[in-house]
């Protein structure tokens, strides 16, 4: 379990520290206070250096460098925006650190320019004019100093993280391994992908449970075979309710639905790792948000999960009252900081505080 | 949703009907509850503001800048003070070892201002009915007079009273034979039944404008 991070250079923060952290953590803050950075800086953090979540990131935010050319092979992802600052040069740097029991580990994020051997480990074709600059990814945490080529535009080529085209949409799943849900969720074959690892097993129940707090009448869930759909954003999945015969796609559900099941599969397949939520309460009526708490807390104690979340929701922050205790366990502590704009660190409230401040109606966000 | 950075803990609904009624004829205090220069809120007694988490989760709100609370000492003041001192320190380190005699007012670097008043008088036992004593107007003192022996005498007709509550027997036998009967102190200072202006409410008045920076209205809207 992750205690504390460190953020050094990363995006919009200077220097900026989270500590005390627990199973469940919440973060809230203002529009573009940092929250989904936090919530990024985790994500590189605990893949260990792995170039390929930075592709996920930077995919996710859409930061790619518009191609002159339209037609063009692949697309280059923009790098600079990791950079406080936006400033990309050679020495440009960001660290991230985590305290999990005492040894502080550190992941470095920077800019270099090659050295011959560079060169030679580097496995993408182009001249040195065509790269100019590297990437270098080193700290306790990374297995193997990794060096990432980046192009004269201050681009990453997509083909330099060994990822074709058609596998862009590739089910990323290793148990053990951070989930990432922003807003548009996971897609729906990577859902299923998922789904197909739970189903049958144990957690299935765990999913049935989940989705039951919406409609308790549904039975069963079962996915489509991958012939029956295209890559459309809410499918995949059909639902049998109690009294009616035919089963019922998915989509015909609401947004709602599709959250609770993605949260519930992503926690599922999370075990030993981390699930980290950007606006947990998308799609969610406050009625269900405490029942949605009860439900994650209880998978993070059975499967290992250490969970980060952001909201912009009093209602999300409220109903996380409900799963507070008296914060001496530390295994099982549940915590909410603030992160404000130009500070330092992180605005902590513990337990006490946050089943006070729902109490007494004390504004927290 | 209030919209003012300030805020005012205090213990019960009086003392939030006490302070308006009050302050009302000293600065403007429109009706609506979200325009009010100052959100008073009800901590539903000294032991429950006094919990750690209620102070520091008030210090903590990000929209409220000037934080105010307002205690009775019942027994002693000082210990009052002791508890709110040490659930404080952390946030303001500069904190004095005694409550000043006109009231604590302090700010610390994070551009936060915590405030504290003790009732009646940051000194002396007792709680805001106390203070409010002193705004009997003079021609209120002979019916004063009456309701004090009328209260000690009920004692020995079996009124059940607690002794340390004896201010608050009197205040309010006077007030229920003031015109209207009945009205909280609130109302009794809005209709001028209790003196707002008279001078031992200076003090407080003058703590209340300064904590919150608040200058004295001229034309008041009644």
């Amino acid at each position: 379990m992750i205690h504390s991070i460190e953020i050094d250079g990363y995006r919009g923060f200077d220097r900026f520290e989270m500590n005390d952290l627990g199973l469940v953590n919440l973060l809230v803050g203002g529009n573009n206070s940092g929250k989904t950075s936090v919530l990024e800086a985790i994500y590189l953090l605990t893949s260990k250096g792995d170039p390929m979540s930075i592709w996920q990131l930077l995919w996710r935010r859409g930061e790619h460098i518009p191609d002159e050319r339209p037609r063009e092979v692949q697309p280059e992802f923009d790098i600079c925006h990791l950079f406080n600052g936006h400033d990309l040069q050679i020495g440009s740097k960001f660290s991230l650190s985590a305290k999990n029991q005492s040894p502080k580990r550190t992941i470095d994020f920077e800019i270099a320019e090659p050295t011959s051997k560079d060169r030679e480990k580097i496995r993408v074709d182009g001249s040195s004019a065509r790269f100019p600059l590297v990437l270098h990814i080193k700290g306790t945490q990374v297995p193997a100093d990794t060096l990432i080529p980046i192009s004269s535009k201050g681009g990453i080529p997509a083909e330099a993280f060994e990822m074709p085209r058609r596998m862009r949409n590739r089910i990323i799943d290793d148990a053990g391994r951070t989930q990432f849900i922003t807003t548009e969720s996971l897609n729906a074959r990577a859902l299923i992908g998922m789904w197909d690892k739970i189903a049958l097993t144990p957690n299935e129940e765990l999913v049935l449970k989940a989705i039951r707090f919406l409609d308790p009448s549904i039975e069963r869930i079962a996915s489509h075979s991958s012939g029956d759909f295209f890559n459309t954003s809410r499918g995949g999945f059909k639902i049998k309710q109690k009294g009616r015969e035919l089963p019922i796609p998915i989509g015909s559900m609401g947004d709602g639905m599709w959250r609770m099941l993605a949260l519930a599969i992503a926690i599922s397949r999370s075990k030993d790792g981390v699930l980290l939520v950007d606006e947990i309460d998308t799609g969610l009526h406050y009625s269900v948000m405490a029942e949605m708490w009860k439900l994650l807390y209880n998978a993070a104690i059975q499967l290992n999960v250490q969970i980060f979340a952001t909201t912009h929701s009093s209602d999300c922050v409220n109903s996380l009252a409900k799963i507070c205790n008296d914060g001496q366990d530390i295994q099982h502590r549940v915590t909410l900081n603030r992160i404000e704009t130009g500070k330092k660190k992180s605005i902590p409230y513990t337990e006490g505080e946050i089943r006070m401040a729902a109490e007494q109606k004390i504004e927290v966000r | 949703m209030s919209r003012t950075p300030n805020k005012l803990l205090v213990e019960g609904h009086d003392d939030l009907f006490s302070v308006v009624g009050l302050m009302r004829q000293y600065v403007n205090w429109p009706k609506d509850k979200d325009d009010a220069p100052v959100f008073i809120q009800v901590g539903y007694g000294a032991d429950n503001i006094l919990k750690k988490e209620f102070i520091s989760t008030s210090i903590k709100e990000s929209n409220t800048k000037t934080l105010g609370v307002m205690l009775d000492a019942d027994l002693d003041a000082n210990s009052r003070f002791t508890s709110f001192r040490n659930l404080c320190l952390d946030y303001f380190p500069a904190m004095p070892k005694q409550l000043p005699a006109n009231g604590l007012i302090l700010d610390n670097a994070d551009g936060k201002r915590i405030g504290l008043w003790i009732m009646p008088d940051n000194i002396s036992k007792g709680a805001i009915e106390l203070f409010l004593k002193f705004l009997v107007p003079d021609t209120g003192v002979p019916s004063w007079q009456h309701a004090i022996k009328s209260v000690a005498e009920a004692k020995g007709k079996g009124a059940t009273y607690r002794d340390c509550h004896v201010d608050k027997a009197n205040l309010y036998s006077w007030l229920a034979w003031q015109d209207e009967p009945g009205q909280n102190p609130g109302h009794a200072l809005t209709r001028k039944v209790l003196d707002a202006k008279a001078p031992s409410a200076a003090p407080f008045v003058k703590w209340f404008l300064e904590l919150y920076s608040l200058q004295p209205s001229i034309n008041l809207q009644s």
